[in-house]
């Protein structure tokens, strides 16, 4: 099915790009930034 | 012949396994790649490879914790405002160098831990779901697409369901009903998204070293996605059946370092995701166990 309608929002789905420094807690693990879960070191 | 880390100076990955090695005796070469390229010089060529200016020889074995390559990481963030092209550009060049070397090295016998393809997972959720599928394993149902409609289609067949970028970044949401109604959904006209059934259970991580499961613990916690917040890290052992499952996703995604995350549910061990470069600095702390140290054992063996 072709899309008809022009995107008028940029905004996705998705929530944009969480930082793992704007995470809450998650030392465990945090959010994976390409191939690495990342907490700035 | 040494062995090879790389990952940012601070990381505490990198540095728990630094210290195992060397307690085993082992020589080590450290690669900051958050230094590289503005603080630490890299040429390769020839056949050779120079760290600060000082050849090193084929390392057997290279742990790569991260390559810190993504324009997105946080210490980009003034340079993404700034000067977007360049930082992209920057980042992909870095890349190249990086990765290229990695790849001769494997070439040369270097065994990487874990390989550019199973890292690569990282940011491939769908293939690797895939994988798992392909190799008989459980994995929630899962659709990624940019199609409302079977979006639609398919939060009817699951009944209950969560959705996560394809490449990470952003934890995991449940799907409520504002967002299948109205407008919400053309935002798939900008990417793609993943979507699966929710699995109720409890959340375990699972390290998988070579063919061994080493440390395992339930994370307890009450936002749907526990990065958020892990209230409760508490070891736990594996059943048999979960045993065996843990070790044939680690296998299926071609890893052999790896994070299993997965749901203990009324219906048995369902997989999440194969993690190519878990951290478990915390994990350590949190729960007594010890992951470093048969990491270091397996590197010291290759």
């Amino acid at each position: 099915m072709k899309r008809t309608k022009e995107i008028t929002k940029k905004r996705l789905f998705i929530k944009e790009l969480e930082l793992p420094a704007m995470a809450k807690g998650g030392d465990v693990t945090t959010l994976a930034i390409g191939e690495e879960c990342w907490k700035g070191a | 012949m040494p062995i090879l880390i790389i990952g940012g100076a601070g990381d505490p990955q990198a540095r728990r396994v630094a210290g195992a090695l060397r307690a085993r005796g082992e020589r080590v070469v450290r690669f900051d790649a958050g230094a590289f390229p503005d603080r630490t010089v890299l040429s390769f060529g020839d056949g050779v490879l120079r760290i600060a200016r000082r050849t090193l020889p084929t390392p057997r074995a290279a742990y790569i914790r991260a390559l810190a390559t993504h324009p997105l990481l946080p210490g980009f963030r003034e340079d993404l405002k700034s000067r977007p092209f360049g930082l992209i550009a920057q980042c992909c060049e870095k890349r190249a160098m990086l990765e290229s070397i990695l790849l001769a090295l494997e070439r040369s016998g270097c065994r990487l831990v874990n390989g550019l393809e199973a890292n690569a997972q990282h940011s491939r959720k769908p293939y690797q779901l895939e994988l798992l599928h392909a190799a008989g394993l459980a994995v929630p149902r899962w659709l990624a697409t940019n199609d409302p409609a079977a979006v639609r289609r398919f939060v009817r067949e699951v009944g209950s369901a969560v959705y996560k970028p394809l490449a990470g970044g952003a934890t995991v949401q449940p799907i409520v009903p504002e967002d299948l109604a109205g407008d919400r959904l053309e935002a798939l006209a900008l990417a793609p998204v993943l979507f699966q059934e929710r699995i109720e259970g409890i959340p375990v991580r699972a390290y998988v070293v070579g063919r061994r499961v080493v440390a395992t613990a339930e994370i307890h916690s009450p936002e749907l996605d526990y990065r958020r917040r892990e209230v409760v890290v508490v070891a736990t052992r594996l059943r048999p059946d979960e045993r065996r499952v843990v070790l044939a996703a680690a296998k299926a995604c071609g890893m052999v370092f790896t994070g299993v995350d997965f749901i203990r549910s009324t219906n048995g061990p369902i997989l999440l995701e194969c993690n190519p470069s878990p951290m478990f600095a915390a994990f350590e702390r949190k729960t007594g166990l010890d992951v470093a140290g048969p990491l270091a054992d397996y590197l010291t063996s290759l």
